[in-house]
């Protein structure tokens, strides 16, 4: 069984990172979304709705 | 919330699910997709579903009336705005071998992860090469994936990413895209 506590994955890439030179965390391009199933887009469509009910921000909401 | 219900199925004898998808990518590339939403595989969906209604979560469209979910497979946390889906009972169709699942150890448990090279072939499989320009989106979590990863075992890598794009692509394929990225300046 392998096991890694969140800790030391953590630390691994970002040591990782620094080898690279990355910074920050926007270096992996987020899904297109052109895949998602029709499941899929009903759930995050459900989830914005929650977030928009209780007036929190969403991680679908466009970025300012 | 997700670790209790799993120590709640382990107590049933069910194994955990196994984390797939973007959240994935997420956990291996350091945080940078946080949309909120997880996909798990696993046969015990009812089960699974019955110990997260029990910890506070629930059915997006659920009909009262009816009783009937239009969406079967999916669960909803309003608290705190997260959102799960069962996408298939079994770890990429039993294709890949489950002694390289990775327990990421939590302080109130463990979750069970694809194991990073099934999930560079599974989006390799998404960014199809051999049918025009592949996906960006694809194609940048692959190399970063790949990138990111410590102790890859290539010849394991190398068997999937053929399996899972059924032979469009290869770990030639990856090495080509990596190789840009470096040229490009990104990496």
């Amino acid at each position: 069984m392998i096991v890694v506590t969140l800790e030391e994955l953590e630390r691994r890439i970002d040591a990782r990172k620094a080898e690279l030179g990355w910074t920050g965390n926007d270096y992996v391009r987020r899904n297109s979304g052109e895949r998602r199933t029709p499941e899929k887009r009903a759930l995050l469509a459900a989830m914005k709705r929650v977030d928009d009910e209780l007036g929190r921000p969403s991680p679908f909401d466009p970025k300012p | 919330m997700l670790v209790a219900a799993f120590a709640r199925l382990e107590k049933r004898g069910i194994a955990a699910p196994v984390l797939v998808g973007g959240a994935a990518v997420e956990l291996y590339t350091g945080g940078a997709i946080a949309t909120g939403d997880f996909d798990f595989v696993t046969p015990a969906k009812d089960e699974f579903f019955e110990e997260l209604i029990a910890l506070g979560f629930e059915r997006p469209g659920f009909d009262h009336a009816t009783g009937v979910s239009f969406l079967a497979n999916s669960l909803l946390l309003r608290k705190s705005g997260m959102g799960l889906q069962v996408v298939s009972g079994f770890l990429m169709d039993g294709r890949a071998e489950r002694a390289r699942i990775v327990f990421v150890q939590l302080d109130a448990g463990r979750i069970p992860v694809i194991p990073v090279e099934d999930l560079i072939a599974d989006r390799m499989a998404e960014a199809p090469v051999s049918k025009g320009e592949p996906s960006k989106d694809m194609q940048d979590q692959c190399v970063n994936l790949a990138l990111l990863a410590e102790g890859l075992d290539l010849t394991y890598l190398d068997k999937r990413i053929g399996e899972e794009s059924a032979g469009d692509a290869s770990l030639a394929t990856l090495k080509a895209w990596t190789d840009d990225r470096r040229h490009s300046g990104r990496a």
